[in-house]
């Protein structure tokens, strides 16, 4: 029985933290139509630099976290601009050059932190039962942000007049120009908020998992599983399906070994991509 | 057909024979250089450097030709060289044996993967096949010690007697890829495989299997990946499982980039530039990754079509100027 309640809460936990890294990606690629992946660095890059602030330079929790994420926002709004943007036509090269740019973060990581784990003070200590399970606080408070974001984001989308901008574009980029909408714009947006959100999943993650330079590829990976079940340029099924991983991996990882765990996304990328290629909720054809 | 202007018109070479005169050259020097070189040290660079040409070159015939990224090559290249070394551990296989057979069994990987992956689009297929790296990757860090978890397997038979036989195994080995390479992509299976990578849609148009002919691509590239893996595990005598690792994947997609995709010379140059400069800019230590995927970046974003395109710019212009003068 408490296997079963850890596994929910757990999975809840690791859910809300796939939702913040896979919702951006899923975004980029209903949005913009490419798959970025330096996605994963913007998460390694928040956890690098929420250790720098906070570990190294003693800055203040919240404000560490703050800059951490406006700063990787800013970096992948660069990336965007002066990146992919001259790449838009060529897809092969925008997965080429995003590939590249996350090995030179890891290695420019690497090459200033050297290779052994960070690891960053929760930023609050403690922890609670809840039946029978123990829950550290910043767990809990990562769920806490991770759900507010994902809503928080829901609502820009669905309720202000930029967010339904980029609801425009996604549909039709043309045609959201015709009624005066500059997708260039409205990619490079996209694609802070997409970073920042990553970058937030790093900055929490930070203190519950070690910082290394090779943390950037399984929630890029992840990312990709999420999203290609969830199917791609769904909100709603990005967030799903990142509680799906959450729970099977908890559940792997409980029953069988933790080594396991960090298999099940690669299976079931294999898996869908083979016997449903069209995701098993979304839209868009991943058919050749 | 600016594409096929590029090929036929390399370095201002038209003629096939010419071409091959080009390559004939460099397979002499190639044979040659260890009478310049005697070096063990040396040696065993080149080596390296003809293994990431075979390499660079096999993950080219399906990417650089067909423009499907590879993610996960190191999946061919490590499951063949365990492969061969579990034979060779312990049912006292020789190298003779493991290299076909890694080939062989390479080649049939190729195809199941390629069979179930090659009818998705580009970025999918480079997810799927990343995911078939990273998993075997995972499998041996975790496997047994059947298969030597993270320590691999060692004391595996020597590929050859010497390093200088081993010099000259791989050097004609990459040679003949080379050379088969070439005439393949010469022949209408190339052409085929080309118009492919400018454009798919307008190839099924016009009644050509396109999964078929990708299909065979992979199958070629992986085979030939395979017995690179078999021949490299035989010349370390060890295994592990970095070998499956996505750092080898990269890095022979970063050769055959930097090189120049889609060109035959191209990966050449690249495999070479990247082997001879990871040991020459040894003492940055690993700010050498940092450069290449630097490089890597301002290629793709300045030059895609690679280090190979530039030099024939260059070319060009000077032998221009020259004619008008």
């Amino acid at each position: 029985m408490t296997t079963l309640l850890n596994i929910a809460i757990l999975g809840t936990i690791w859910g809300a933290v796939y939702s913040l890294i896979s919702v951006g990606f899923t975004l980029i690629f209903g949005v913009a139509g490419i798959i970025n992946l330096s996605h994963g660095a913007f998460y390694m890059l928040g956890a690098y630099l929420a250790y720098t602030f906070i570990t190294v330079l003693k800055i203040n929790v919240v404000l560490s976290a703050v800059m951490a994420v406006v700063i990787v926002a800013v970096i992948g709004m660069i990336i965007d601009r002066f990146g992919i943007r001259r790449m838009r036509d060529r897809h092969a090269y925008v997965l080429i050059l995003t590939l590249a740019i996350s090995f030179f973060f890891q290695e420019l990581i690497y090459g200033i932190f050297g290779s052994y784990g960070k690891s960053v003070e929760s930023f609050m200590v403690g922890e609670i039962v809840l039946g029978g399970v123990n829950i550290s606080y910043q767990k809990l408070l990562t769920l806490f942000i991770g759900a507010i974001l994902v809503i928080l984001l829901w609502l820009f989308i669905k309720k202000t007049r930029t967010g339904k901008s980029i609801s425009a574009v996604s549909q039709n980029k043309d045609a959201a120009l015709l009624v005066g909408i500059q997708y260039e714009r409205v990619y490079l947006m996209t694609m802070g908020i997409s970073a920042g959100l990553a970058a937030v999943a790093g900055v929490f993650i930070a203190p519950i998992l070690e910082a290394v330079p090779t943390m950037w590829s399984f929630p890029l990976f992840k990312a990709f599983a999420i999203v290609i079940i969830g199917g791609l340029g769904s909100l709603g099924g990005a967030i799903i399906a990142s509680l799906l991983l959450g729970y099977s991996e908890t559940a792997v990882s409980m029953l069988f070994s933790a080594n396991y765990s960090d298999m099940v996304y690669l299976v079931a990328i294999i898996l869908v991509l083979i016997f449903r290629p069209n995701g098993l909720i979304g839209k868009k054809v991943s058919r050749a | 057909m600016q594409q096929l202007n590029q090929y036929t018109n390399l370095f201002g070479l038209k003629s096939l024979y010419k071409r091959l005169l080009g390559l004939a050259a460099f397979g002499v020097v190639v044979l040659l250089l260890p009478l310049v070189v005697k070096d063990l040290y040396y040696l065993e660079i080149l080596f390296l450097c003809q293994y990431y040409v075979i390499l660079a070159c096999s993950w080219d015939i399906l990417a650089g030709f067909t423009g499907n990224i590879n993610f996960g090559h190191a999946f061919f290249i490590a499951g063949a060289g365990y492969l061969g070394a579990v034979l060779n551990l312990n049912l006292g296989w020789q190298p003779w044996l493991t290299l076909p057979l890694g080939a062989i069994v390479a080649g049939i990987a190729g195809l199941v993967v390629g069979t179930v992956t090659l009818r998705l689009k580009g970025p999918y297929f480079a997810a799927v096949t990343f995911c078939f790296g990273t998993l075997l990757y995972k499998w041996f860090m975790v496997s047994s010690k059947f298969l030597g978890g993270e320590e691999g397997l060692s004391g595996i038979t020597s590929l050859t007697n010497s390093p200088l036989m081993n010099y000259y195994f791989s050097g004609v080995f990459m040679l003949i890829v080379i050379l088969f390479l070439y005439l393949l992509a010469k022949s209408s299976f190339g052409i085929v495989l080309r118009s492919i990578g400018e454009n798919e849609l307008a190839c099924e148009g016009s009644g050509i299997n396109t999964t078929y002919y990708k299909v065979v691509a992979f199958v070629i590239s992986a085979a030939i990946a395979g017995m690179a893996g078999a021949m490299y595990a035989h010349m370390q005598m060890h295994v592990g499982p970095e070998m499956a690792h996505d750092s080898l994947s990269m890095l022979v997609l970063m050769m055959a980039v930097v090189g120049g995709m889609g060109t035959i010379i191209g990966p050449i140059i690249g495999a070479y530039l990247l082997a001879i400069t990871n040991e020459a800019l040894r003492f940055l230590g690993e700010f050498r990754l940092l450069i290449y995927s630097g490089a890597v970046v301002a290629i793709v974003l300045f030059a895609p079509k690679g280090l190979l395109e530039i030099f024939t710019q260059l070319f060009r212009r000077v032998a221009g100027q020259a004619r008008r003068n």
